[in-house]
């Protein structure tokens, strides 16, 4: 029972994807590297990388589980995840620790986790099952799509109230990443950018906060107060550009060390990395996120049941959007809305269940080649 | 199963697409990295930099300005402005409404300041309120927590301790305006800047500025010093030793009280300004750190135009003090001799209206230096008439009148000497043969400065060579080093002879020391004095009117030069009280005492 459980296969280590777990443990490497000089400056010297390496101690234990747990238990209790995710989400809004001005975090006494991060695996898992089972190739119509949309809203709602617009965002991003992905009929599509046209205005007088408002003004035109709200984006542009080719060198980010540099573990560590690293150090952690992505596709084509293949496809969309839309804010191509760079940033929960994340995709790479 | 493998090969036909997907959005971070880092790389380089490092001004303390004896007459105090550090600056509101509750000020001042200083250099500080009390800096070191971004900057304040007395001399500071700014000259400064407006303080502005030094260092976000990268000490200023003679100064200044208008004295064998008093005065101080509006509004409304200095910018007419001119000019044209006689019945018939004497009988019979001992008017009208107008003007010309005498003080007047010529060309109609008995007796059309009377005086004290007067004897640096040395420079010669001035020196002498002169009043035992009185008419009297019942305004000013000893002249002085009536009675005592306070104190020393 225990063997079938966990597939204690020799093909299980010769099939592991050794190439995808280096990839992914050298991105966090280099974070946790990064976070150290982010956060010399700091008084509470330290703690912040030390706390990241003791996540990624546990975030390999994840690894590994999710690496040799068949993923077929994922979709067989994928609604119990779920609503266990969303009961969780609920405690956070009753219970949650508020940590400037959003309630995020649920206290566990040792740590605070996250349980937006989880969500994001839980909403793909339930999506990915729930589009295999009523697969249509002709594509979806709007009445199938109104439970998936549930499964959307309700957590959405939560995270939104928190609040925390970026992690909203993301359900939102993969939700539509895999409705269009299994097809939805034109007159459907029609249907949702007309509701979306409607509700945008609406959103935007009556469920925005002013911050989140500001944040689209002065990303649309930051030139409005380049010391006011335009201040974080303009100087972690400085910061990365700085950095010209070659970068300042470690620990010698001026931008960073004194603080120029906002929320410089979480939303911006990536303008610290290309201060202090300049354009090659920047390419380098591209092309590590290229190939990271690039292993998950070639996973997710590989995958041996449609099952395997959505939720890969949805882990790759996961990422994908973190990595640009993190990326896109910090050199000043997208809003800033609070999207961590998967992996990289500094952030528990997010690293252990990115890291879970990493493990799911090796497991759907093991299974191909098992049956 | 077999569905699922269906549904397996319609999905992977869609993920070719995303390949491309993720290719196309990577490549456009790299074009943008590749922009932000390796072609704007520099640029944002210098941001960096300029985040990372603010400079500081530290304000080089201006030259002292001593009187010719080292005693100190302007220096500096220290005092301290309150400043905001705009660049990085967060809580915003918070800060305003407590530096606003400590300041006293309104908000919206401090915002509009604020908005009007955004053009500044990114490091430098926004002056928010200039020289702050005890108090207020007291309060705002005890909140400097709850005021990131307020810095206190410490500045040598100008401090004038003799405050009215001398103020027109020493001119006052004032902030740079915008028009200066855009000029070349004034390409040291920046916005904020205080520099000389007026009087020494801007003639001398280039040597008494010092330098400022810098002081250069490393800050976080916050704007908290990490540590001093640099600096550069300030540069005093140049110290100032002007030819003032402070104890002399101030008994004039007091010597002239309540009184509108100069005393003026100076040595006349060198051209050494001894004291400068101008009446009614200000209170440079007020300046030193920006007047405020109402000091400002009080001082322009004023209808005694403190601000005007009535040494070189007020213009009188000189009156009986030209009559010195009108001789010489008798004399050098050979139409006189000291010994020409004329009769005087109390006027003189002229064209076909009487040109009155002040004395209403008559002086009878007398001669030049019995004229010039009682200011005979009608003796110089005559003289006046013999020399006519334009050679009259070629003499006061020699003695300087009509052109500024060239002291290193901004905006001197030059006066007016009325030719033919000038009068044709202003009013289109010939000189009346009249006109020249007015100016005679130094009405009419001529206007002249106390300072070049004093200058005038001086030339006739020394035996004819004319000074330019100087207030700045020598500039000095920091150590003591003399930067430069100011000599006495003499202008002309007159080409009048010798006989001639003592002639007009003998006429002075009786003027205080004869029997009849009109300044006895200016006698004092064991000093020779001699001198001139004047009264200056501000308008012509109609006949049967009495001068004493005229409005203030239009009372002559008094006019009284003198030098002193007769023999050997160490002083000259010229004295004129606005509206004061007769020279002789007014103006006269005021230079007594102060010839004879410089020359006891003098022979002290």
């Amino acid at each position: 029972m225990l063997s079938n459980f966990f597939l204690f296969d020799r093909r299980l280590i010769t099939r592991f994807d050794l190439s995808l777990f280096f990839i992914a443990l050298i991105i966090v490497g280099l974070g946790i590297f990064n976070l150290y000089s982010a956060s010399v400056s700091l008084h509470a010297v330290g703690s912040v990388y030390k706390k990241q390496v003791y996540w990624l101690l546990l975030g390999i234990g994840l690894l590994l589980l999710g690496s040799f747990l068949n993923y077929s238990y994922l979709e067989q209790f994928g609604y119990f995840f779920y609503f266990f995710v969303i009961f969780l989400l609920i405690l956070v809004f009753f219970q949650g620790k508020f940590i400037s001005g959003s309630r995020r975090w649920l206290s566990l006494g040792l740590f605070n986790v996250q349980p937006s991060e989880f969500i994001k695996l839980s909403l793909i898992i339930i999506l990915a099952k729930w589009f295999k089972n009523k697969f249509n190739p002709r594509g979806f119509s709007l009445f199938f799509l109104f439970i998936p949309g549930c499964f959307l809203i309700i957590p959405f709602v939560l995270i939104f109230l928190q609040p925390d617009l970026g992690s909203a965002l993301l359900l939102v991003l993969i939700f539509f990443s895999l409705v269009f992905f299994v097809k939805v009929r034109f007159q459907t599509l029609f249907v949702l950018f007309f509701c979306a046209f409607l509700f945008s205005p609406l959103a935007w007088n009556y469920l925005l906060k002013d911050y989140q408002k500001d944040r689209v003004v002065h990303f649309l035109n930051p030139s409005i107060d380049p010391l006011g709200k335009g201040y974080q984006v303009l100087q972690s542009k400085i910061a990365v550009g700085s950095g010209k080719f070659f970068g300042k060198g470690y620990l010698k980010g001026t931008q960073s060390q004194l603080n120029f540099v906002p929320e410089k573990y979480t939303d911006f560590v990536f303008s610290v990395f290309c201060e202090e690293w300049g354009f090659t150090g920047a390419l380098v952690l591209i092309f590590l996120y290229i190939g990271l992505l690039f292993r998950f596709l070639f996973i997710t084509y590989s995958a041996k049941n449609s099952f395997g293949l959505l939720l890969g496809y949805g882990i790759t969309a996961l990422f994908f959007w973190q990595i640009i839309i993190n990326i896109g804010m910090t050199i000043g191509l997208l809003p800033t809305v609070g999207i961590t760079l998967p992996l990289f940033s500094y952030g528990g929960s997010s690293l252990a269940i990115s890291l879970f994340c990493v493990g799911v995709m090796i497991n759907i790479h093991i299974q191909k080649h098992i049956f | 199963m077999d569905f699922d493998q269906e549904i397996i090969e319609v999905l992977s036909k869609r993920l070719g697409f995303l390949k491309f997907f993720i290719f196309l959005v990577f490549f456009i971070i790299f074009v943008r990295l590749f922009y932000l880092q390796v072609v704007k790389g520099d640029y944002f380089f210098d941001l960096s930099e300029n985040n990372r490092i603010k400079i500081q001004e530290m304000p080089a303390p201006r030259g002292v300005i001593y009187d010719r004896n080292g005693r100190i007459i302007a220096n500096n105090t220290p005092s301290f402005d309150v400043s905001l550090l705009y660049s990085g600056i967060k809580q915003l509101n918070g800060i305003l409404s407590l530096l606003s509750e400590i300041l006293n000020l309104d908000p919206q001042e401090i915002i509009k300041k604020v908005k009007n200083s955004l053009y500044l250099p990114r490091f430098k500080p926004i002056k928010i309120k200039l020289d702050v009390n005890r108090k207020e800096l007291s309060r705002i070191e005890f909140h400097k927590l709850d005021l990131p971004n307020v810095v206190v900057e410490f500045f040598p304040k100008r401090n004038y301790p003799l405050k009215e007395n001398l103020a027109h001399v020493l001119g006052y500071l004032g902030e740079i305006s915008e028009s200066e700014l855009t000029q070349p000259e004034y390409s040291t400064y920046t916005a904020g800047d205080f520099l000389g407006k007026s009087g020494i303080e801007k003639v001398f502005e280039n040597s008494i500025k010092g330098r400022p030094g810098w002081l250069q260092f490393e800050v976080d976000s916050l704007g908290r010093k990490k540590g001093v990268l640099g600096s550069v000490d300030p540069i005093p200023g140049e110290d100032l030793f002007l030819t003032i003679d402070l104890g002399l100064q101030d008994f004039a200044d007091q010597a002239l009280g309540e009184k509108n208008g100069a005393v003026i004295a100076m040595d006349p064998n060198t051209g050494e300004i001894l004291a400068f008093v101008s009446h009614p005065s200000f209170d440079p101080n007020l300046f030193s750190r920006g007047i405020s509006s109402n000091d400002w509004g009080a001082l322009i409304k004023n209808l005694f135009h403190p601000l005007a200095n009535k040494g070189i910018q007020g213009l009188y007419p000189p009156g009986s003090l030209f009559k010195i001119v009108t001789a010489i000019a008798g004399l050098e044209e050979g139409k006189i001799t000291p010994d020409t006689k004329f009769f005087c019945n109390g006027f003189l018939n002229f064209g076909n209206r009487p040109y009155r004497c002040w004395k209403k009988g008559g002086h009878g019979t007398l001669n030049l230096f019995e004229a010039i001992e009682q200011s005979c008017d009608v003796y110089f009208y005559q003289v006046g008439h013999l020399v006519g107008v334009d050679s009259l003007a070629y003499y006061a010309k020699l003695f300087g009148l009509g052109s500024p005498t060239g002291l290193s003080l901004e905006n001197e007047k030059g006066g007016l000497v009325p030719t033919s010529k000038w009068k044709k060309k202003t009013f289109h109609i010939p000189w009346q043969k009249g006109e020249t008995l007015s100016c005679a007796v130094g009405q009419g059309f001529y206007v002249v400065t106390p300072l070049q009377m004093l200058v005038l005086i001086s030339s006739i004290a020394n035996g004819g060579k004319l000074y330019a007067p100087f207030l700045v004897k020598k500039l000095e640096d920091e150590y003591g080093l003399i930067i430069k040395n100011f000599k006495s420079r003499d202008v002309s010669r007159l080409p009048i002879s010798s006989k001639s001035i003592n002639s007009i020196r003998e006429g002075l002498w009786r003027v205080v020391q004869g029997q009849n002169g009109t300044a006895k009043i200016a006698r004092v035992a064991g000093i020779e004095i001699a001198g001139k009185t004047g009264t200056a008419q501000v308008v012509g009297l109609p006949p049967g009117e009495v001068r004493s019942k005229l409005p203030s305004y239009l009372q002559d000013h008094a006019w009284f030069f003198a030098f002193a000893p007769f023999n050997d002249p160490k002083i000259a002085v010229v004295v004129l009280v606005e509206h004061g009536g007769f020279g002789s009675v007014v103006a006269a005592p005021i230079a007594r005492d102060v010839i004879k306070y410089y020359l006891e104190n003098k022979k002290g020393s």
